[in-house]
């Protein structure tokens, strides 16, 4: 560490420079602020400070502890991976816009990870959100201009929630520093457990993740991976570790999503499920509350970081390259694009959980942890989820995009940026898998040693794994696999996206037929007093003819029918 | 092989063009032609499979002789975890293909008005 400073300040410095630079300049500078910044966490010295007093309470703007480094140090290693294989963005591509906000919004990343306090965490909490909106928009399509503010919406809830909360907890404890806080049946704890059960993709509020993520740019998916919902764990390891209800609500997040990975069509949607997937492993870990649990859902959330934003950075390289993303316009892609092919299968076999590769090191442990606490049962979804993800984010990304059938498109390897960045993520993820002892498992937050590598771990993951995959063998042999079809499918977004606007709709339409009526007969018995009276009054423009008068006078009078009747049941 | 050739928007959809039947070296001396790659061919992928399913037998056969713990009953079960994720599998791709009945709607569905 060479200064002590709160990171989220280098970030935030580095995105406003973005802005203002071009060229070379801003490719060193969106390369070295991530470098400079991570190095500057090496050896920092734990414990609060930057603290400030305000109105009675201690802001806290940095806090190092182990949990919190863990995700500095990801966050760091995110933001340079993803500004690499950003660096060939062009103007026509909004390269300005989408540098800048990347670095904000990691900028604002840090910030929440190292806020020791409620309130502070809800400030970052909301930049995130509008940080990253930006990733969204910057494709310029109608659809994500739309999705966009859907997103946006729901961020915004999810922050005025937090500090609600935090208002309520100030107010009963006296304080609102961020340590545990688990449910104690006050009002202040649920709605925070809410703010982050939203941003973490919890299932009901987990719609606005694969909404979002598949419309934003090719290159922004990636950056999107990385920061939001990882903040949201974070959130729940330090505030919620060991409540029960953690563990069921991780155990639907893995399984239900793994469904519509299945018949999806949006390559990037599909990633998209298969993150919620992902995300349950870790509040499974969160719930159950044990070093181990809580060490293997912040180490899978480190892993998740890589393998996801490989995939991500794969799926964005086909978008690029083709200009399609679905898996029923692709296929054969391998014949032209094979280092991102190998890339995608390196991306594949870890969020798989494949020996040697970084989600086996990591998942093992969330799964251990739950047969430790005797959650049978929960084991067994977890197994079922971990043979779904294989099938869904293993096979089905990699074989309808770079295999199965050949959709006669020919292109080319991305730019070598965007493969130099894959390649990173890609050596990372067998780093971490082959040597998780020497690398990850150092910097966990808490003590317990876990060993992935025994043989029967080994052999009964690579079983679940080889078989599942002969499922698929079967299914497509016997063509029972259902066909990738233009086509979407309705989840919980249906209810906010097709049933409330027809219900705001109708009751709109309703509302201004019986105002357009109402409005009519006080308007032409308006019109007659009117006339009356200006009989005597020759001449014309008289101010009554007009619309707003007469509304004004609707509006007065009922102004008064309300005053006199408040006035009279007082 | 020429990308530009290939590129060539009536041939989106791999075809080759008209003319004569083009033999598998053609490639060298007919820049349309494409070289054929390692899964263009059937015996390859017939490889890749045997290969696979060999893989398979020995992982459940390495259960005789490898001296597995059991952390959960039901993994005292010769071979669970192969049945299990195949099982797991099966039924996912079939309970979700059954999904799209009720699921499914045409691409262009939120921005009909």
């Amino acid at each position: 560490m060479w200064i002590d400073l709160p990171p989220f300040i280098l970030l935030f410095v580095g995105g406003v420079l973005a802005a203002v630079t071009r060229g070379t300049l801003r490719k060193s500078i969106m390369l070295a602020v991530p470098i400079l910044g991570g190095l500057n966490l090496i050896g920092v010295e734990h414990g609060a400070r930057f603290q400030y007093e305000v109105a009675g309470q201690t802001l806290t703007l940095f806090r190092p502890d182990g949990l919190s480094l863990l995700f500095g140090y990801l966050f760091h290693l995110a933001a340079f991976i993803g500004n690499l294989f950003a660096l060939h963005l062009t103007d026509e591509e909004g390269a300005t816009l989408q540098h800048s906000s990347a670095l904000l919004y990691a900028g604002s990343a840090l910030g929440a990870v190292f806020a020791g306090d409620l309130i502070t965490m809800f400030v970052f909490w909301e930049l995130l959100a509008f940080t990253s909106v930006f990733l969204i928009w910057a494709r310029g399509t109608e659809r994500s201009y739309r999705t966009g503010f859907r997103y946006l919406v729901i961020h915004v809830l999810s922050g005025v929630l937090l500090l609600s909360g935090a208002i309520i907890r100030a107010q009963e404890t006296g304080s609102i520093e961020f340590g545990n806080i688990g449910l104690d049946g006050s009002l202040g704890a649920w709605l925070i457990l809410i703010s982050f059960g939203i941003k973490a993709a919890f299932p009901l509020a987990h719609n606005w993740l694969t909404d979002s993520y598949p419309e934003s740019t090719a290159t922004g998916a990636v950056f999107l991976s990385a920061f939001t919902t990882k903040v949201a764990i974070y959130g729940l390891a330090r505030g919620y570790a060991g409540t029960e209800m953690l563990v069921y609500i991780g155990a639907v997040m893995t399984a239900f999503p793994i469904f519509y990975a299945v018949i999806e069509n949006d390559l990037r949607r599909v990633l998209g499920y298969s993150m919620i997937n992902q995300i349950g492993f870790m509040v499974t870990g969160i719930g159950l509350g044990t070093a181990l649990g809580v060490n293997g859902a912040v180490a899978h959330a480190f892993n998740d970081v890589i393998f996801k934003g490989l995939l991500f950075m794969t799926m964005g390289s086909v978008l690029r390259q083709t200009g399609r993303i679905n898996g029923s316009d692709l296929g054969g892609l391998y014949k032209t694009m094979p280092w991102t092919a190998a890339f995608c299968i390196v991306g594949a076999a870890s969020i798989s959980a494949f020996p040697l590769f970084s989600g086996f090191a990591s998942k093992s442990m969330v799964m251990a942890a739950a047969l430790e606490e005797g959650h049978s049962i929960v084991w067994l979804v977890l197994l079922f989820a971990a043979a779904g993800v294989f099938h869904h984010a293993g096979i089905k990304i990699p074989f309808f995009a770079f295999y199965g059938h050949d959709s006669g498109i020919r292109t080319t390897d991305p730019p070598k940026n965007m493969l130099v960045a894959m390649g990173i993520s890609a050596v990372l993820c067998i780093v971490i898998g082959t040597f998780p002892e020497q690398t990850l498992y150092r910097i966990l937050p808490f003590e317990g040693g876990y060993h992935p590598y025994d043989v029967t771990h080994v052999l009964t993951q690579t079983q679940l794994l080889f078989f599942g995959a002969l499922a698929f063998v079967g299914l497509q042999k016997f063509h029972i696999y259902p066909a990738e079809l233009r086509s979407i499918n309705i989840d919980v977004e249906w209810l906010y996206r097709w049933v409330a606007p027809r219900i705001v709709g109708g009751v709109g339409s309703l509302v201004s037929r019986i105002d357009g009526a109402v409005r009519g007969t006080a308007v032409s018995a308006a019109r007659r007093v009117i006339a009356v009276g200006s009989r005597d009054h020759a001449g014309e423009g008289l101010l009554a003819r007009t619309w707003p008068t007469g509304s004004m006078l609707l509006w007065v009078a009922i102004l008064l029918v309300g005053y006199i009747t408040f006035y009279l049941a007082r | 092989m020429s990308h530009d050739e290939s590129l060539h928007p009536d041939r989106m959809d791999g075809s080759r063009p008209e003319g004569p039947p083009l033999g598998p070296y053609a490639w060298w001396s007919h820049p349309a032609a494409e070289r054929p790659r390692i899964w263009d061919d059937p015996a390859n992928v017939r490889k890749l499979l045997i290969g696979f399913y060999i893989a398979c037998a020995v992982l459940v056969l390495l259960e005789l002789v490898v001296d597995r713990h059991e952390y959960h009953p039901w993994e005292a079960i010769f071979g669970f975890h192969a049945w299990y994720g195949f099982a797991a599998c099966w039924m996912l791709v079939v309970i979700a293909k059954q999904m799209r009945r009720v699921l499914m709607r045409s691409e262009d569905y939120y921005d009909v008005d």
